[in-house]
């Protein structure tokens, strides 16, 4: 199961500005392959040939919010959690780790099915 | 109420009057809304026990809302899902899969079959599903102005599309289709006798596969190696028997209630054919307010859940149609919308178990209902005829008599 704490960043309006975007955070172990959040967005939400998310966090732009937020929130297994921290924010790691570099990740199956 | 059924551990307090069976409008009722019946439940606790709620008339406890299924059905670990429904009818032991394994095999099963009806594997199958879907609509429409819809279209259209997937021609689907009902709505001899049919049908597919393996579904399965290993004999068997019967019926009766729907109400009807661009969005509202089937677990331990005292081997029933009409989950849940936003319905549920053909069932509906209302102009019930809906282990209905003259 998941161990991230939930990280809405406090409503003090800094997350709107430019440059801030937000990032989804995904519990692999929690997706079940649904693919709605693909439905809603293919270029953000990711599947693998089994039709799972792709594992690792990921970084949404600034105009892609709107689609990224309805992407999440259509996951009927609550897998993919929606983090408007601002990313000066963040700790460093997280900050560090780019879409790219997650979309080469292999897939961990086992992850999937704990127990 | 046959109280002599409950088990001494349950409360008396926390039994009710209760069965996607046998409770008013459960049976085959003329111009029914089953699940609309089914949706009285929210006003009451979020779990009690039904004394009869299997098709064997076992007692269940009842999983009210939609968080609480969630949290049984994401939970293998306490709540099981090996219950060897299918066998139990021809009293052998043996589970269907991958539905009545659970974690870490069930994994394993999951993981072959995924890559066969996996979304990019679907949108493959969408030409061939849409031909068929056409082929059917053009015959009915040129031949009146009326038609049997679950008889004359759903049926023939999912049972075809399923028989296409596994590899089976379609000059026995009346057959199969008589099947699937038998087992799913028969008496338990009709069950037993439906249940041996279907498994002497797919062990005899499979010898002849094992022998000249072509290039289909149970070829596939024969073939394929999992963990350094052939499948067994009775894995195929597990396999083969699942696949063929869950697409017997499941997009059929959705289908089916999807049209009746939009029989009866013609502004919706007209908004659909009119902005056919809605129809994928209106198929997914119309999956949470219709959706045909309840789930099963057997608790692997004593838990207590919400203050009921689940003990071992106790079944828990999450039905799809009471979960979807949670209002805590879902804004007026009794209410039609057809542009509901954020629709994370259960109707093809939830956890490990998800369903392996949501992504196909999925293309099916919004087909069907895509091409019906570019061939078919604003239909109705007929005058006359009444629909027959009945509950059960999967929500149906029949005799859908649609006019167009
Ligand atoms: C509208 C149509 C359908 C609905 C509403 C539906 C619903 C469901 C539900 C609720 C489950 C979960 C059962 C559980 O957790 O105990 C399930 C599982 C399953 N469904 Fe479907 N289904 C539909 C169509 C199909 C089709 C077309 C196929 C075949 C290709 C299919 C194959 C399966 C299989 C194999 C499982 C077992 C998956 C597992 O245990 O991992 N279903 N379905
Ligand atoms: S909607 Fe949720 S469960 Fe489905 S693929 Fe996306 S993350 Fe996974």
């Amino acid at each position: 199961m998941t161990t991230a704490a939930p990280r809405h960043g406090a409503d003090n309006g800094a997350s709107d500005k430019v440059g801030s975007a937000m990032r989804i955070i995904v519990h692999n172990t929690k997706c079940q392959g649904h693919a709605r959040c693909s439905a809603q967005a293919p270029e953000i939400f990711k599947l693998d040939d089994e039709g799972y998310i792709l594992p690792g966090d990921i970084e949404i732009t600034a105009g892609e919010q709107l689609l990224a937020l309805q992407g999440a929130q259509s996951c009927p297994e609550r897998a993919l959690e929606v983090d408007r921290t601002p990313a000066a924010q963040r700790e460093p790691d997280s900050v560090e780790r780019g879409p790219d570099e997650l979309k080469s990740t292999s897939v961990n199956v086992a992850a999937r099915w704990p127990g | 109420m046959p109280v002599s059924r409950v088990p001494d551990h349950v409360p008396r307090e926390m039994v009710r009057d209760f069965s996607l069976f046998t409770s008013p409008g459960m049976q085959r009722t003329p111009n029914g809304d089953p699940h609309a019946a089914v949706a009285c439940v929210h006003s009451g606790p979020p779990i009690f026990y039904s004394p009869y709620n299997t098709q064997d008339g076992l007692g269940t406890w009842v999983i009210t809302r939609a968080a609480d299924q969630r949290r049984v059905l994401q939970d293998a670990e306490n709540f099981s899902s090996h219950r060897k429904l299918f066998s139990a009818a021809l009293d052998e032991s043996w589970p269907t899969i991958p539905l009545e394994l659970d974690p870490p095999a069930h994994g394993v099963f999951r993981s072959l079959l995924n890559p066969l009806l996996s979304p990019k594997r679907v949108a493959e199958l969408e030409p061939a599903v849409r031909e068929r879907a056409v082929l059917l609509i053009d015959r009915i429409a040129a031949s009146g102005s009326s038609c049997d819809v679950t008889k004359d279209f759903a049926f023939p259209f999912a049972v075809s599309i399923s028989l296409r997937f596994l590899g089976l021609p379609d000059d026995r689907l009346d057959t199969f289709v008589r099947w699937g009902q038998e087992l799913l709505h028969g008496d338990r001899p009709e069950r037993s006798a439906a249940a041996r049919t279907i498994v002497d049908f797919i062990d005899e597919l499979t010898a002849l596969r094992r022998k000249e393996p072509v290039d289909d579904f149970i070829s596939f399965i024969v073939q394929a190696e999992l963990e350094g290993r052939r499948l067994t004999d009775e894995e195929v068997r597990g396999i083969g028997v699942l696949v063929f019967v869950a697409g017997l019926d499941s997009v059929a009766a959705a289908i089916g209630f999807d049209l009746a729907y939009l029989a009866r109400n013609p502004e919706d009807q007209e908004l659909l054919r009119s902005e056919p661009e809605r129809i994928a969005l209106a198929a997914e509202e119309l999956l949470r307010a219709y959706p045909p089937i309840q789930m099963l677990r057997v608790a692997r331990k004593d838990i207590d859940f919400e203050g009921a005292p689940i003990r071992k081997g106790d079944y828990v029933s999450c039905a799809t149609m009471i979960a979807n009409r949670d209002p805590a989950e879902f804004e007026c849940p009794n209410t039609v919308d057809l542009a509901r936003e954020n629709n994370r319905h259960a109707a093809f549920g939830y956890g490990p178990h998800r369903c392996i053909g949501s992504h196909l069932a999925r293309r099916e509906i919004v087909i069907a209902l895509e091409e019906w209302l570019a061939r078919i102009p604003a239909f109705r019930i007929k005058k006359g005829t009444s629909p027959i809906t009945y509950g059960g282990h999967v929500f149906g209905i029949e005799n859908l008599v649609l006019d167009w003259s």
